[in-house]
């Protein structure tokens, strides 16, 4: 979605331009905490988090496993 | 090598409509996958999640590839760079992450849909919808819009050391 128009030479950079900027720390923190809380529900919830979360429904009577399916094929 | 003026508002407008058509499929496929989760008529679902299989095939896989693609092509082909720039090198990662999720949850979710065929009513309410994978996707695809947007400044060391092997190469022409 960017505007790929060249960017700008601007100023020389500063020390402070060199570094890693401020929001990219922030960017960073938040990111890998959001992935630790993600995989810490995965292992809590013993890594059932997708559409087969709700496929238990395969043990019900009346559920039907198209032809070539198997249970592990769903994962 | 840098693309021409022409070629590049060109290939700018087509990732734009591209990456827009992605955000917005995403969001079909979470009304979907909504629809599926909260009702309780077993058409519904079962058309929910013969819906999403179809949506996730055949529109959100080939315009997250596209998408991903024009991307690289613009980032390569312009003064941009793919590592100059944090924003664009986290763009890239997080456009990468979110469609490598996709296209492995695909297999899952054609299981569902063929399974919500051939399955029986009960069955098929039991089944619930798909909302977590969505719904962190839309995030993903929001963020690296907002970055596309307003991108914030910041260089990569690569960027730092580019650019001033520019200005010099600048200064001895000059």
């Amino acid at each position: 979605v960017a505007d790929h128009e060249a960017p700008s030479e601007g100023p020389q950079p500063s020390p402070s331009m060199t570094g890693m900027p401020r929001w990219v720390k922030v960017f960073l923190i938040v990111g890998a905490a959001l992935l630790l809380l993600m995989v810490a529900v995965l292992l809590l919830s013993g890594g059932e988090h997708g559409p087969r979360r709700h496929l238990s429904f395969l043990d019900q009577p009346g559920s039907v496993l198209p032809e070539g399916t198997t249970p592990s094929g769903l994962r | 090598m840098l693309m021409p003026p022409a070629l590049r508002r060109a290939a700018l407008a087509l990732h734009v409509i591209i990456s827009v058509g992605w955000i917005g499929a995403a969001m079909a496929y979470l009304a979907l996958g909504l629809a599926a989760a909260a009702s309780d008529r077993p058409f519904t679902v079962r058309a929910a999640w013969v819906a999403m299989e179809l949506t996730g095939l055949y529109v959100i896989v080939p315009l997250g590839c596209l998408a991903l693609l024009t991307g690289l092509a613009l980032s390569l082909g312009t003064a941009w760079g793919l590592i100059r720039h944090y924003w664009v090198l986290i763009a890239f990662i997080l456009s990468s992450a979110a469609l490598a999720v996709l296209v492995l949850h695909m297999p899952s979710v054609s299981a569902a849909a063929a399974t919500a065929r051939t399955s029986d009513d009960r069955a098929v309410l039991a089944m619930g919808g798909d909302v977590l994978h969505p719904a962190l996707g839309l995030v993903v695809l929001v963020v690296v819009a907002v970055l596309n947007l307003y991108k914030p400044r910041g260089l990569t060391r690569y960027g730092v050391r580019r650019r001033a092997e520019q200005r010099q190469t600048d200064r001895v022409r000059s």
